[in-house]
């Protein structure tokens, strides 16, 4: 086993070697320091979406849940500093549309009807760093903390206890929720990409208070470089209220890409 | 409706992948679960006889109007209120201490009774040992009505060291759509061998018929549990046996309760209605079925009795405010019953939506 692993850097790095810049040719930065360019616009479907307003500054939002679950994130970057990119990133999302649609009798009701959702709003705030270890590899860390506004108290019993939904809505439950994350990714070859990440919510102020997430992603970008396929795994563990579990779901996400 | 499909099934997708299925299916026969009490309590070897009791505890929802039973809007309780409920059924297992207990909807981690395994919580507060459990029930999420995770069970408890228990599949209903029936509840039997001192070929079988089935998908579940019975006998076991059939007893007078189980928003038996019955409600069709287990197996209940003052002997009713309104849970033997000694508890009103009965097993010369 201890030798699988220097093995699988050795290639990793060496395919990266002869790989182009990895934010300048799939102007991917979700998970990282780095901002797309002015104007450039990164079209995800299932996933989210990012438009450059400066060169240091990306607006990113989730169209498909955007008229039930509106989302938008800034993320301004501060420049490299020692070779270390780092940039903020400041968000705000309002469930409550979305969470009073799914509150209904019969099915698709994933809320008891039983519950009133009150108006809500999180506000989150993180700091990214990114640097390049070998080649175009990069490798980012970020922390952040999120806090929720809320016209009352949700019922602690109107929670949708599902993997991916649950961790990102706690904090109406319980805050503030802490997150902390690493983002690993690069490219094998010009076309083809890896994305591993690993992002950690902790809620100290609950006994359900721990959440993690493995990411594991295999990225391909045709000759034209406009549109990025990924396939990979989520990887969940989480304390719910049913208690303690783990899940593996399919990872699947189409992104196209405009502007330069 | 198609929208609200299409979710469902995009939710299925999501976590068709994950390390538990959506929603549980069984295999025809499995082992079923064993639970013990975290401290073995001592236990006298048994004298005369057994007390045998059934009772379908409706998940420690007590009387409160659920939304899936009762015409009412609750779907998911709190944990003030399980724990309450909770407290009346272990009070009256306590009160009545029966020797062999089998309990009906059990829910050992369910959203709608705020996650509490209740058969652990009972057995650590009563006087039994052990137990054994096959699930009646297990979805990780049922995106319907916010019921989230449910898993319900069947089981059986005991004083005495439980083996050879398992889980045996009952027939699924015919008359749901695919999408529903994947998410519905699977009805079993639970079937075990109990170690009473003196008694080495001893069997219980626990039944939840189905109750809401509209096509002969009960009628199956009862041959069904005639089959292991005759497997028991047949091999030279004592067995008792019961449990929520879900059907009225041979010669009841009233077969259709569509009227008193309507909930403010149905019609029934009008002209134009559709459905004309109740789904659950209409036992006319029924009337036959329970004959062939009354000719080979003795009820705890022989129908001459019953005749005589059906109102005493009525187990349930769907109508959180109303008394008991029809008969539904029985307990047969191969064996001898102590004459005399049958019970309908009619006084547990607050409980559950069953009332338990007992009666005292002769115990073999």
């Amino acid at each position: 086993m201890k030798k699988i692993f220097p093995l699988i850097l050795l290639v990793i790095t060496s395919v990266n070697l002869f790989s182009e810049n990895l934010v300048n040719v799939n102007c991917w930065t979700n998970g990282t320091a780095y901002t797309v360019s002015k104007h450039r616009a990164e079209l995800g479907v299932f996933t989210g979406s990012s438009y450059g307003l400066t060169d240091d500054l990306e607006l990113s939002t989730r169209p498909l849940l955007f008229f039930v679950a509106p989302q938008f994130k800034l993320k301004k970057s501060w420049g490299e500093h020692s070779g270390f990119q780092m940039a903020t990133e400041h968000g705000i999302l309002y469930p409550t549309p979305l969470l009073r649609l799914l509150a209904r009798k019969g099915i698709a009701g994933l809320i008891s009807d039983e519950f009133s959702i009150p108006q809500m709003i999180a506000i989150d705030n993180r700091f990214l760093i990114s640097c390049r270890p070998v080649g175009n590899t990069i490798l980012s860390a970020h922390a952040g903390i999120t806090f929720a506004i809320k016209s009352g108290k949700p019922d602690a019993a109107s929670t949708i206890d599902l993997p991916v939904i649950y961790p990102r809505l706690a904090v109406f439950y319980s805050q503030p929720e802490f997150d902390l994350g690493v983002d690993f990714q690069g490219n094998f070859f010009t076309r083809f990409g890896y994305i591993f990440n690993v992002e950690n919510f902790i809620l100290p102020q609950t006994t359900r208070n721990y959440f993690f997430e493995n990411n594991g992603i295999l990225t391909y970008s045709p000759k034209k470089k406009s549109m990025r396929l990924e396939g990979g795994y989520k990887l969940c563990y989480g304390k719910y209220p049913s208690g303690n579990q783990w899940h593996l779901l399919p990872k699947i996400a189409m992104i196209f890409c405009f502007g330069k | 409706m198609k929208k609200n499909s299409i979710i469902s099934i995009l939710l299925i997708l999501f976590l068709a992948n994950s390390c538990e299925p959506l929603a549980t299916g069984f295999e025809t026969v499995e082992e079923a679960q064993y639970f013990s009490a975290d401290q073995i309590k001592p236990v006298t070897d048994p004298s005369s006889g057994l007390k045998i009791m059934t009772w379908n505890m409706r998940f420690g929802a007590g009387r409160i109007p659920w939304f899936g039973d009762a015409c009412g809007d609750r779907v998911i309780l709190t944990e003030e209120e399980v724990y309450h409920q909770l407290q009346l059924i272990v009070d009256k297992i306590n009160l009545v201490k029966p020797d062999v207990l089998l309990l009906q909807e059990v829910d050992l981690m369910a959203k709608r009774s705020a996650y509490i395994n209740q058969l652990q919580w009972i057995i650590d507060r009563t006087y039994f040992n052990y137990a054994v459990s096959g699930y009646q029930w297990k979805a990780q999420f049922i995106p319907s009505d916010g019921l989230g995770r449910l898993e319900e069970s069947n089981v059986i408890l005991s004083r005495w060291k439980i083996s050879d228990a398992r889980r045996i599949q009952l027939d699924l209903r015919d008359d749901q759509d695919k999408l529903t029936r994947y998410f519905y509840e699977r009805c079993c039997m639970v079937s075990c061998k109990i170690e009473i001192p003196g008694l080495n070929n001893f069997y219980a079988v626990n039944i939840h018929a189905s109750a809401f089935a509209t096509d002969d998908t009960k009628q199956r579940h009862i041959l069904q549990f005639e089959e292991e019975l005759d497997r028991i006998n047949s091999i030279g076991g004592v067995f008792v046996a019961g449990g929520d059939l879900n059907t009225l007893p041979p010669g009841s007078d009233t077969l259709d309760y569509c009227i008193q189980d309507m909930c403010s928003s149905e019609s029934f038996h009008q002209p134009g209605d559709n459905p004309m019955h109740k789904e659950g409600s209409n036992y006319a069709p029924e009337l036959t079925w329970l004959n062939s287990l009354y000719s080979k197996y003795k009820c705890a209940l022989p129908t001459e009795v019953y005749k005589t003052n059906q109102y005493k002997y009525f187990t349930h009713t769907t109508r959180g405010t109303h008394f008991w309104d029809r008969t539904l849970d029985y307990l047969f033997t191969n064996s001898r019953w102590i004459d005399n000694s049958f019970v309908t508890h009619q006084d547990a009103t607050q409980e559950s939506d069953h009332t338990p009965v007992s009666i005292l097993f002769e115990l073999p010369k």
